[in-house]
């Protein structure tokens, strides 16, 4: 075990069913550092078996400000290129403290399987009796079954097992970064869920100097620019798309960050109970967890009531199905209402194109979209958050910098929409963490070099 | 371990009335370097397997179930093992068992006759969690007049050369007044920051202060140590090297000839034996995950006469889990029967304690549950440690074996 690595990378044979274990060297974490620029390495590794891959950053994990990201990286059915989805919340975390750095899925299983990672161990068990459940009741189930409330359940829902390329990854039972189809990967390859719950630890260089450095960074962000906001609906106000937040904030219930992350950006609505109930109450399911502010711009433009958008990103997620393709469907159709929809949503899932809305306005730099598609999730809003990054305002500009922003978070495991809002978080900063964490001899050019692997 | 080490055949008793505490025992002989180590129950002591031993060490726990369980048969077997040149150390209950008492079953093993001074015809009042006061104890007569950390002050034997004053956890086990029946190793001389007083302080220190907390008596030609407190506790290690030296005395002419793993046990395959130490890596890992997820909740289970919680599951598990990686050091042992029976029994105690989860969550009763579990948990872990000081006594024998061997 290395310094904020285990150094193991999973290997999944899906078609023979067997899993090994591949020691990572030092110098592969020299070379591409970690993150999506890893995860590249390994894909091109093992493209023959059709791979995707599951990683995390050296950081992933870590106290540092917004350290909580894994990311997914495969050939996306939608472009046809190899594409990165970040997932945050206690995800890419828990994969960390798994014991594996990464996990490569290569080949296709004869049938329905699940992942079971705990402790560097993984066992690969049939999933018949999950197949065919949506991702909250696959979730529930695996929580039950292996009796820890806490585990991580990466899931695909009906959208997925159908093979639709609007098909979604969920992370338990909300949305995650995935723009690119993976949900339609893994069903393909008949994999239903990856179970994630680690009880490891990883080592620090410099334990000392890396928490303080890490802490007096996480009091420098939480009093600097993010200090007056909170929960990702004030995005898109902030970028000029208008009056999100009024429309939305009846039904907020609370704002929750994800691991180690400053800003609470992930903001709960109940729409079946009142808001103001702080206590769990009877009520199984009492609202959603809106991780994607653009999502909710979307179905607000589609014509949605904050209630029903509430109910259909719900819809969405237990079916697996991308929320913006969702919105683009309901738009092209003049759908307005949850109602319209909720009856048989599963019958309309074969009519929803793969293409999602790209909800933000066209003076938002559509570079950014054009980069995004051929590497990055428009996930992460296209402009700077409640910072002033000191980027020249014009498009291209505002395109390489969203590029390199997202480039840095992505490789080192900090969530890319985090980026957009701490401008704390740079090279340098970046760099010194890293130091003080490894052993490993990094510098800003290393991080270059990484990021222009992913974006050339 | 050095030259000069003496090897001891151990057992450490894991039978009926044995709580969690043996496994400091433990920890202390694998820091020893003692690894002849055997766990025995209550049938396996009345079925004489303690003559093979030098040494039982018996830590904390139930003293009446103990007692149930050796019963008069385990009584003199225990006193025909030392009489024979076997040495007994006993912590907390293991203490209690052998002193003196009136009380059915445990006056089956007078083989100490001290008193203990915590024994009164009247309880004080109570303080600071009258719980651990007063446990409830079929002699509704001991009580426990502090907890915690205490000070003990050696008097200068031979057998425990050291510091003069330590500090020692004691959890509920004797005190004990000197007399001319045992000679007396350490006296109780203070408390600290740490100690709990259970009862009125000054009370407290009339009871506990300069009696003996460690004493020894012989008996025939071998010899019983008694601890109030649990010198053997991982966290106090000038404690610990008592027991060490204690435990190199024991070792009598013979031992060195120390067992080795079963001759007769099929090498496995390479590939058969990492596979099973994997699923039982897995299935110590399921354990674990699920008794980490019972500790958020506040549970406790009535048990005999002792009250078990969540932590004391993992207590277990971790004990067994912490070894994990010697299962698969390069010339490890490779008896596919053993890890095969133990994998069996670490997959009861995942579905026991999945099913434990499901019904705190459905809001039901789990005693029926953790009564069976709690023992299942014992076994394993002893069965895993057994057979994990079998691997690392067949090293160390393999080293030494190199080492004295010219070429």
């Amino acid at each position: 075990m290395g310094n904020l690595t285990s150094n193991i990378a999973l290997i999944v044979d899906l078609a023979a069913g067997k899993v090994t274990q591949e020691e990572i060297e030092d110098d592969f974490y020299a070379e591409h550092v970690g993150g999506a620029s890893a995860n590249l390495a390994l894909y091109n590794k093992y493209i023959d078996d059709d791979p995707v891959v599951f990683g995390t950053g050296l950081l992933t994990g870590t106290l540092f400000p917004g350290a909580a990201s894994g990311v997914i990286t495969g050939k996306s059915p939608k472009t046809g290129k190899v594409c990165h989805g970040p997932f945050c919340l206690y995800g890419g975390t828990e994969l960390k403290y798994t014991g594996f750095d990464f996990i490569v899925l290569k080949g296709h299983s004869a049938g329905p399987v699940y992942l079971w990672l705990h402790d560097q161990v993984a066992d690969v068990h049939d999933a018949s009796g999950l197949w065919g459940t949506d991702t909250w009741a696959v979730t529930e189930s695996l929580r039950k079954s292996l009796g820890e409330d806490l585990i991580q359940v990466i899931s695909i829902g009906e959208a997925g097992e159908k093979g639709l390329a609007c098909a979604d990854i969920a992370l338990n039972y909300w949305p995650i970064g995935d723009r690119w189809g993976f949900g339609q990967v893994l069903g393909k390859k008949n994999v239903k869920a990856i179970a994630l719950r680690g009880l490891g630890i990883f080592d620090l260089a410099r334990p000392a100097e890396f928490v303080e450095y890490c802490r007096n960074l996480h009091v420098k962000i939480r009093s600097g620019a993010i200090s007056q906001h909170r929960g990702n609906i004030e995005f898109p106000d902030y970028l000029g798309e208008g009056q999100v937040k009024p429309w939305i904030e009846p039904l907020v219930h609370r704002c929750k960050a994800c691991f180690a992350c400053p800003y609470p950006c992930n903001t709960f609505v109940k729409y079946r109970e009142d808001r103001s109930i702080m206590k769990e109450t009877d009520v199984q399911e009492p609202g959603f967890l809106l991780t994607d502010a653009a999502a909710v711009l979307a179905m607000k433009k589609a014509g949605l009531s904050g209630e029903d958008t509430g109910k259909l990103l719900e819809l969405s997620s237990r079916h697996g199905v991308n929320s913006l393709a969702v919105a683009a469907h309901l738009q092209a159709e003049g759908i307005t209402t949850y109602s319209a929809v909720s009856e048989g949503f599963s019958g309309l899932l074969e009519g929803i194109g793969d293409d999602g809305i790209f909800p933000w306005s066209p003076e938002i730099p559509e570079a950014c979209a054009e980069s995004a598609q051929q590497t990055f999730s428009t996930w992460t809003p296209p402009k700077p958050l409640f910072a002033d990054f000191k980027a020249a305002g014009g498009v291209e500009e505002t395109a390489a910098w969203w590029t390199r922003r997202n480039g840095l978070a992505y490789v080192t495991g900090i969530c890319p929409i985090f980026m957009l809002m701490a401008p704390e978080i740079n090279e340098e900063s970046l760099i010194e963490a890293l130091v003080h964490g490894s052993d490993l001899d990094l510098t800003v050019q290393d991080l270059d070099k990484a990021v222009a692997a992913l974006v050339g | 371990m050095n030259d000069r080490t003496r090897k001891t055949r151990l057992s450490i008793y894991v039978g009926k009335g044995a709580s969690h505490s043996w496994t400091w025992f433990v920890d202390l002989l694998e820091r020893a370097g003692q690894y002849d180590v055997r766990f025995f129950d209550e049938h396996d002591v009345r079925g004489r397997k303690l003559l093979d031993r030098d040494a039982l060490l018996v830590a904390g726990g139930d003293t009446f179930d103990l007692a149930e369980g050796l019963g008069e048969a385990g009584s003199k077997e225990l006193e025909h093992f030392i009489a024979g040149g076997g040495y007994y150390a006993g912590s907390c209950a293991g203490a209690y068992l052998m002193l003196k008492s009136s009380k059915e079953l445990v006056n089956l093993f007078n083989h100490v006759r001290v008193k203990i001074r915590n024994h009164v015809n009247e309880l004080p009042p109570a303080q600071n969690g009258a719980a651990k006061s007063y446990p409830r104890y079929r002699c509704a007569d001991i009580f426990h007049p502090v907890r915690d950390e205490v000070k003990v002050t050696f008097t200068g034997l031979d057998a425990c050369q050291g510091p003069a004053e330590i500090t020692v956890p004691l959890f509920g086990g004797p005190v004990m007044v000197p007399s001319g029946e045992a000679s007396t190793l350490a006296t109780y001389s203070g408390f600290t920051r740490k100690t709990i007083f259970l009862v009125n302080e000054e009370l407290a220190r009339d009871v506990v202060l300069t009696n003996a907390a460690a004493i020894r008596k012989g008996l025939g030609d071998g010899m019983i140590y008694l601890f109030g407190p649990h010198f053997e506790h991982p966290r106090y290690q000038a404690a610990n090297r008592v027991v060490t030296r204690i435990v190199e005395a024991a070792a009598r002419n013979g031992a060195g000839a120390a067992r080795l793993p079963d001759p007769s046990t099929e090498p496995a395959s390479s590939a058969g034996i990492d596979k099973l130490l994997m699923a039982l890596k897995s299935e110590f890992s399921n354990s674990r995950i699920v008794a980490i997820a019972l500790q958020r909740y506040r549970l406790s289970w009535p048990i005999g006469l002792k009250t078990y919680e969540p932590p004391k599951i993992l207590h277990f598990l971790d004990a067994v889990w912490r070894r994990v990686p010697s299962l698969f050091e390069k010339n490890r042992l490779q008896d596919c029967r053993k890890v095969e029976r133990i994998l069996h029994r670490t997959r009861k105690i995942t579905g026991l304690l999945r099913s434990m989860k499901l019904q705190v969550d459905d809001g039901g009763d789990t005693l029926h549950l953790a009564e069976e579990l709690f023992p299942e948990l014992r076994k394993m872990a002893a069965r895993f440690l057994e057979y994990h000081f079998e691997g690392k006594l067949a090293a160390q024998q393999a080293d030494e074996h190199r080492w004295r061997s010219p070429f």
